[in-house]
């Protein structure tokens, strides 16, 4: 055994026993081996006990600081990953429990039963399609049946269908001896809130809608109401028809 | 009470479920840093980049804590600061680079062959100027030396720190401490303490 890698191995405690004894025979007989070996340990303790400690107390203390945010930021991370989904899911829990109280107090908001009769009159944005063809024909059928008898000769000026929370409506403008009437066709029961049952009439509701009278009444799954600046009563002769 | 100051009432255990984690890693972590600085210092030579590298392992080290072998913590660390060194800073060192013919010549004796007394030497040389002498041997040996004379890794430790098989460690080894030697033997007569041809 002369390789030198060997007489590094040898110092540093890597070779096995039976190697070390090979060694230590090698080093017995040559002077060379012996001073080589010599060397290396003298090199080794050398840098071993000369070589300078690295002063790192700073340095660790900036390690500690940088831990800190580390545990901190998973500590965050913890809470969000546990709590989080919870707390959403009880959030959307009081915005739909609050929508829900909403929808069934808020007079604002027009209930499919309580609805606000001047949205209905309106339309508000609800798309409108002008009442042709059949539907026209149908109309006018109705009225002239139903006014025929009377000796205003109304006369039909048009309308429009359009659907307000999902209740489809027609809105028909008729015009008679006495001035125009606007006719609501809907098709649903509804009771229009803020509109008052007429006591000399059992049936008919009253009530205002952009200044003007209106009269309403509601029959298995329709209503009609009939919207013009004349008195309740006259309306009520109208919608009798 | 902020957020912080909530999250900061929430008792650790619930947290992580190993209170002891961080208390047991900043204790090995503490003694072994010096080291961890050391050989940080001594592969870039730039206290700054050192600092940095140092840091970084250690927060390596604190996120892989888990998967520490429970053997021994200071080559584990070692390992890190050595490969987070070469991933990271080899590319822009400054330092001698391995040369082929370094890595294949014949390996030259430690031992003087001009007779210069190693007492001489050894007793006037001081730890800066080892140093000095460190850093011209080629990274690839130095990191050898420093490995095993400095930090006493055995074999098997710097291979795994090094990423390189046992037997090129022992062949680094015995080049580097040549390369040493005689690194410090030109210092040496440099700066007087030796004279070339003449004994004790």
């Amino acid at each position: 055994m002369s390789d030198p890698i060997e007489f590094h191995a040898f110092v540093d405690g890597e070779l096995s026993t039976s190697q070390v004894a090979e060694m230590e025979a090698l080093i017995e007989s040559s002077p060379i081996a012996s001073r080589e070996i010599q060397a290396i340990r003298q090199l080794k303790e050398f840098v071993w006990t000369k070589s300078s400690q690295v002063d790192a107390k700073d340095e660790w203390k900036s390690c500690v600081l940088r831990l800190n945010e580390i545990d901190k930021a998973r500590r965050v991370e913890f809470v969000v990953g546990r709590f989080a989904p919870a707390l959403c899911g009880i959030f959307f829990l009081v915005i739909v429990a609050g929508g829900l109280v909403s929808r069934r107090h808020d007079s604002n908001y027009a209930s499919p039963l309580h609805p606000n009769l001047a949205r209905f009159y309106g339309g508000l944005n609800a798309p409108k399609s002008p009442v042709d063809g059949n539907k026209e024909i149908w109309l006018k059928n109705l009225i002239n049946q139903s006014w025929l008898s009377t000796p205003d000769h109304p006369q039909f000026r048009g309308g429009f269908s359009y659907e307000m929370d999902g209740v489809p409506v027609r809105r028909v403008q008729v015009r008679d001896g006495a001035g125009d009437v606007t006719v609501l066709f809907i098709q649903r029961h509804i009771e229009f809130e803020g509109m008052t049952p007429m006591d000399t009439h059992p049936g008919f509701m009253a009530g205002r809608v952009n200044n003007m009278n209106c009269v309403a009444r509601s029959e298995n799954v329709n209503t009609v109401a009939v919207i013009a600046d004349r008195p309740y009563e006259d309306l009520v002769s109208v919608l009798s028809h | 009470m902020g957020w912080n100051g909530w999250v900061g009432r929430i008792p650790r255990p619930m947290l992580f479920g190993k209170r002891d984690k961080r208390e047991s890693f900043e204790r090995q972590a503490e003694k072994v840093f010096p080291s961890v600085l050391g050989t940080a210092l001594r592969l870039t030579r730039s206290r700054e980049d050192a600092e940095d590298l140092a840091q970084e392992a250690i927060v390596r080290a604190y996120d892989a804590y888990e998967r520490f072998d429970g053997l021994n913590f200071k080559a584990w660390m070692l390992r890190i600061v050595t490969n987070l060194y070469i991933n990271r800073y080899r590319q822009r060192q400054r330092g001698p680079m391995l040369g082929s013919l370094e890595e294949e010549g014949a390996i030259e004796p430690v031992s003087s062959e001009t007779e210069l007394p190693d007492r001489l030497l050894f007793d006037n040389v001081v730890g800066s100027e080892i140093e000095e002498a460190l850093w011209k041997v080629p990274e690839d040996f130095r990191m050898a030396v420093i490995l095993s004379d400095i930090e006493g890794l055995s074999y098997q430790e710097i291979a795994d720190a090094t990423n390189v098989p046992i037997g090129t460690v022992r062949s680094r080894l015995a080049r580097g401490r040549s390369m040493l030697r005689r690194a410090l033997e030109g210092y040496a007569l440099k700066e007087g303490y030796l004279k070339k041809g003449t004994s004790e």
